[in-house]
């Protein structure tokens, strides 16, 4: 069931530019008219059509979500896996690097660096990539080192399995479910950053995103509800089935 | 157990300054000059090379870096671009507020989610336990700006109850008492949304490290002795359920931290999130450096904290 | 025959429980209105009416103003919580009348070059200190030709020097004949600051910037950062009988659907604003709120949203291009759709608000998509239905080139850039949008000059010298914040500035100024996007407000 929610976000993603029927940036009908046959749900403050914004909207927030997905998992199962395999000094080095990135709350080194650097999709996605990182890499961490211990790891090794070899074929596909599980958690909440970034006004303008569309119309919640409500939800419906796929994976374990 | 503890303490230092090395780093490569802000805006040549000779702007970044290091440490942390205000003068009446929300929101989180979990574990796969988890899954996935509004919308406005915003009533001048009952009507709205994120959370890791016990050897022991389920549950699941929930609150620090500047801004709460909004988007380097390293020196005593706290409640963890 | 002591005594005991606002005869009688007010005779606007003496009132402001000092800065959030603390030497009545405050009569010479004010004797600072020449010497010299960014730009390269000849008089020395001073020295554009505070310190950084001094209605009382501003009540100040209120209150509510839950709520009296689609649900609730609307505002007034091209871009130096943008922007969607119609379309170059100037019967460019592509068209830049244009034999520019200009705004006019995007996509030109707070805006645009277009609320103040000759005289290039923004030089409009600054003689004036902007509509170096309008809403307890400086000078409320 969670599954098939994130499915059809992607889907939705994916095909947005053909599904919508209007451009999301063009000005189309009157300011702030509520949901009717021709915006199904309504337009927003300068005319623009709100269902082709929210289509469009899935495509941006997947491509954030998945981005710093990548980089997220990229630090964070290097740094893990090699930290709870070797042990020892590395581990307490990159141990004590994860946690100068988990001790600043994220929120504030984003408003900090986008402050100085600007609110691009792609910065953000590097900025959020890079402050998510040290909670998974915990968790890689200590999954790592319970399953160093197991009988087949053992095994591996006294065949003569290299290192690399270890890591990858006996460690990786044991760890992967309650990692997955956090991963998910992890970007449920990547997604939630990036509305309230938009809600302080530091988004990207220049392209739309659930974010950007709840966050900056906020102020219209009791006048315009649609444009308020509707972004919001499509956020709630994203983060939920993320979540519910993460507690799925964690149960199936 | 001192040891431990001075060990841990010394340890903060190394990672505030790995903060502000990174934070010192990202603002000097960033693009723009910080005269600018200095000079507020008055574009003459002349009194930029005074400022910058003035700031020591010039000087090579690993100078800048040294003498901004070696002047914390004297207790100096320089004067705000701005309004050349110190910066600890700056920042001081702020941390107050910010402190209290954070600490009220995680104290009352961990009350409410211990509660609420214990009472859902009780009655596992009934209906409470069933309407819980659908309350704190919606409560986790929507945006906190979200549930600030209609609290706003609903108490403060319909209701009446509560007040829309700020610290305390408009110009009140009350001390003492008085005052921190002011303060403490003021503070229930701001709290509650940071609350309800958290304690969903907290309800949802007890309840599941309480009924994950449920079949442990300790329990039936107890239930043979012909204890009560709630009693069993209070008792003896309880107190090695709580081990994981005290290391997540650690983890929530920096997350409440973060949410209360969504917050400060709704409710008008005169707080650190809001200055950092302003000092960064002023560029006024000194306030913003000031603050986060104030904000992860707090994050990593609170670690401690948890930390300590997590060996007086399990026996089994000692000192490594 | 009874003396007229007893008169005013048997009076206020007969007339015993009068109805506040109601009218009434002599300034300063007192009598009790219902609930045991106290109320006192005062004459508000015109009309004599008895108004409730004391009371707080709370008004919201939106952001936090990190300094009180009104001379050294052109900041809104600084002078809404300052403005009442300070006076300027004369004070502009509904009519841009210019009527006495600190200076209580002035003359000038035959041809302008010599302003004498005779200063008021026995006005106080409100830590006692007497209020002299020296003062406002000091203020003019040492702060607002520094860093008032209005004040230095208009006056600085006119101004001889200023003297002092005794404690009570302060002559304006002009190298030539300067017609517009006289606008310029209310308390928005000229408060007068204590020298005996901050002599020999730099004025941006003073201590007193947090705990100001002035001579104002209200002094200081407390600044809690972050929170709020307490101004209390000047009980000696040199307008007798005034201020009214106990206490002004400025709170700081960043989020503007917080203001209005708070003014519904009862916690605020006074918002500064009020989001468009909120007017008109809080004047559906009979008698609950009253409002004023103004082009006057402690930041400026008579301000107008204007896009500004950078004349030394390849893109935007062409004249086809920037009429083309002109041409697509539907400014009427502007008004109704961000500002819900509070404002106007601009009409000339110069605010309507200034009555005598502003440019007759000019033809701007109207709203014709059709017209901007074929310009658009016929300059080079060739491009399919829907799509971004690139440059096809276009002076200047490679060819193949994507039309893609930057334009940059303050976050809070992100609506604005959102719907110049959207315009302009019609049309076939890409937009990147780049949103600034103000230190690194100014940076970038006036310093850098590292923008296409972007866009700036340009206060045009009440005389054309103010607020406007900065946006086109060339000699402003570059050195102070919110001057010329576009480069634009024209030799011609500069002399024809300068002629129209050194006479007194308006119709000379007036047709200088119309020959300006008759130049500027030919050669667009701007887009005069619409002229802006403030509507202050109120609970209908508080009344007495004026739409410009000093609001709260004769406030009342009944609370």
């Amino acid at each position: 069931m969670a599954a098939s929610g994130v499915l059809t976000w992607l889907i939705l993603a994916v095909f947005a530019p053909w599904l919508a029927p209007q451009d999301p940036f063009l000005v189309v009908g009157e300011g702030l008219v509520g949901p009717s046959w021709r915006h199904p749900l309504g337009t927003d403050l300068i005319g623009r059509d709100l269902f082709s914004g929210v289509l469009h909207g899935a495509r941006t927030s997947a491509t954030i979500v998945l981005g710093v997905a990548v980089i997220v998992i990229a630090i964070a199962f290097t740094v893990g896996l090699v930290s709870g395999y070797l042990g020892g000094i590395v581990d307490d080095i990159m141990m004590r690097i994860a946690e100068v990135f988990q001790v600043v709350p994220r929120f504030f080194l984003a408003i900090v660096a986008i402050a100085y650097f600007g609110s691009g999709v792609d910065r953000l996605i590097i900025i959020l990539g890079l402050t998510s990182w040290s909670g998974l890499a915990r968790v890689v961490r200590a999954e790592t080192l319970s399953v160093r211990e197991s009988a087949f790891v053992e095994a591996a090794r006294l065949f003569g399995s290299g290192t690399f070899r270890t890591i990858f074929r006996e460690i990786l596909p044991n760890i992967t479910p309650t990692t997955s599980a956090y991963l998910t958690l992890l970007l449920s909440r990547v997604l939630l950053l990036e509305a309230s970034l938009a809600f302080i006004g530091l988004s990207d303008p220049s392209s739309i995103s659930w974010g950007y569309l709840a966050g900056s119309s906020q102020a219209y919640l009791r006048s315009a509800w649609w444009i308020a409500v509707f972004p919001g939800l499509a956020i709630l419906l994203a983060a939920l089935s993320l979540t519910s796929l993460g507690d799925a994976i964690g149960r199936r374990e | 157990m001192t040891k431990y503890v001075l060990r841990r303490l010394i340890q903060v230092v190394p990672t505030v300054l790995g903060i502000t090395l990174i934070t010192f780093v990202l603002v000097h490569i960033a693009p723009g000059d910080p005269v600018e802000v200095l000079a507020s805006g008055n574009g003459d040549e002349a009194y930029y090379e005074f400022m910058r000779a003035k700031y020591r702007l010039d000087d090579p970044f690993l100078t800048q870096l040294w003498t901004y290091v070696s002047n914390v440490l004297r207790g100096d942390f320089g004067t705000s671009y701005l309004t050349g205000e110190s910066v600890v003068r700056t920042i001081m009446p702020r941390i107050g507020s910010t402190l209290l929300l954070a600490v009220s929101s995680i104290v009352i989180s961990t009350l409410i989610g211990l509660a609420f979990g214990v009472l859902a574990a009780w009655r596992a796969n009934r209906l409470l336990d069933k309407a819980m988890l659908r309350i704190s899954v919606f409560l986790a996935a929507a945006p906190s700006f979200w549930i600030a509004q209609v609290l706003l919308l609903f108490f403060a406005l319909r209701l009446g109850i509560f007040p829309t915003d700020g610290r305390n009533s408009p110009g009140f001048e009350g001390t003492g008492f008085a005052k921190a009952v002011d303060t403490l009507w003021h503070l229930m709205l701001p709290m509650s949304v940071l609350a309800s994120q958290e304690s969903s959370t907290i309800a949802r890791l007890t309840r599941t490290g309480i009924v994950d016990q449920l079949g442990d050897d300790h329990i039936r022991l107890a239930r043979a002795k012909g204890l009560g389920d709630l009693q069993v549950v209070l008792r003896h699941a309880l107190r090695r359920s709580l081990p994981p929930v005290v290391t997540v609150i650690g983890g929530r620090v920096g997350h409440v931290f973060s949410g209360a500047v969504v917050v400060e801004l709704i409710f008008g709460w005169p707080g650190l999130g809001r200055l950092i909004l302003s000092s960064s988007q002023s560029r006024d380097t000194p306030v913003l450096l000031g603050v986060l390293m104030l904000i992860a020196a707090a994050v990593v005593l609170m670690n401690l904290l948890t930390d300590l706290s997590y060996m007086l409640i399990d026996p089994r963890v000692r000192l490594k | 025959m009874l003396s007229t002591a007893f008169v005013p005594v048997l009076a206020a005991t007969a007339a015993s429980i009068v109805p506040p606002e109601s009218a009434c005869t002599r300034e300063g009688d007192k009598a009790q209105g219902p609930k045991k007010q106290k109320l006192v005779c005062a004459e508000i606007q015109g009309k004599k009416i008895w108004v409730p003496s004391g009371g707080d009132l709370v008004v919201a402001i939106s952001q936090d103003p990190g300094s009180l000092n009104p001379a050294a800065t052109t900041a809104g959030a600084v002078h809404t919580a300052s403005e009442l603390m300070f006076n300027g030497l004369v004070q502009l009545d509904d009519k841009l009348n210019p009527v006495p405050e600190l200076a209580e009569s002035w003359t000038v010479n035959k041809r302008a070059t010599i302003y004498t004010f005779k200063l008021r004797r026995g006005v106080k600072w409100h830590d006692g200190q007497p209020f002299t020449s020296a003062d406002v010497k000091y203020t003019f010299e040492e702060v607002l030709l520094k860093y008032h960014s209005r004040t230095r730009a208009a006056m600085l390269s006119a101004l001889a020097t200023i003297s002092a000849p005794d404690r009570h008089t302060v002559e304006f020395i002009f190298k030539e004949s300067y017609g517009p001073l006289l606008l310029q020295l209310d308390v928005t554009e000229a408060p007068i600051v204590p020298a005996h505070i901050y002599r020999g310190s730099d004025p941006t950084k003073n201590p007193a910037n947090l705990a100001p001094i002035g001579t104002g209605p209200f002094k200081f009382g407390s600044y809690t950062r972050g929170a709020e501003v307490v101004l209390n009540r000047n009980p000696n100040y040199f307008k007798k009988g005034k201020p009214y209120l106990d206490r002004v209150i400025m709170r700081v509510i960043p989020n503007s659907a917080t203001q209005v839950v708070a003014l519904e709520s009862g916690s605020v009296d006074f918002l500064f604003g009020v989001p468009g689609p909120d007017r008109a649900r809080l004047l559906a609730r009979k008698k609950a709120f009253d409002t004023l609307v103004t082009r006057r505002n402690p930041g400026g007034s008579n301000c107008m949203m204007t896009v500004s091209f950078n004349l030394r871009r390849p893109i935007t130096s062409n004249l086809a291009v920037r009429q083309a943008i002109f041409h697509a922007l539907n400014r009427d969607a502007f008004l109704r759709n961000i500002l819900f119609g509070e404002g106007s379309v601009a009409v000339s170059p110069f605010s309507k608000g200034i009555v005598w100037a502003w440019g007759r019967n000019l033809k701007l460019p109207e709203y014709n998509t059709v017209m901007a592509n074929s310009l658009l068209d016929s300059a080079g830049w060739t491009g399919r239905d829907g799509s971004t244009r690139t440059a096809q034999n276009v002076v200047g520019v490679v060819n193949g080139t994507k039309l893609s200009i930057d334009f940059l705004h303050f976050p809070t006019f992100s609506a604005y850039a959102e719907l110049y995007k959207a315009q302009l996509k019609e049309v076939g030109i890409d937009v990147r949008l780049r949103p600034l707070e103000s230190g690194p805006f100014v940076t970038a645009v006036f310093n850098n000059r590292d923008f296409d277009s972007n866009i700036i609320s340009y206060c045009n103040g009440n005389d054309p010298e103010i607020g406007i000759r900065r946006m086109y005289d060339s000699a402003q290039i570059g050195s102070v914040a919110f001057s010329n923004a576009a480069a634009y030089t024209n030799v011609m409009v500069d002399s024809m500035f300068q002629q129209a600054r050194n006479t007194l003689d308006v119709t000379r004036r007036q047709s200088l100024y119309q020959k300006i902007q008759q130049q500027l509509v030919k050669d667009v170096p701007y887009v005069w996007l619409v002229e802006t309008k403030s509507t202050r809403i109120f609970t209908s307890s508080c009344g007495g407000f004026r739409p410009y400086s000093l609001f709260a000078e004769e406030a009342y409320c009944s609370n």
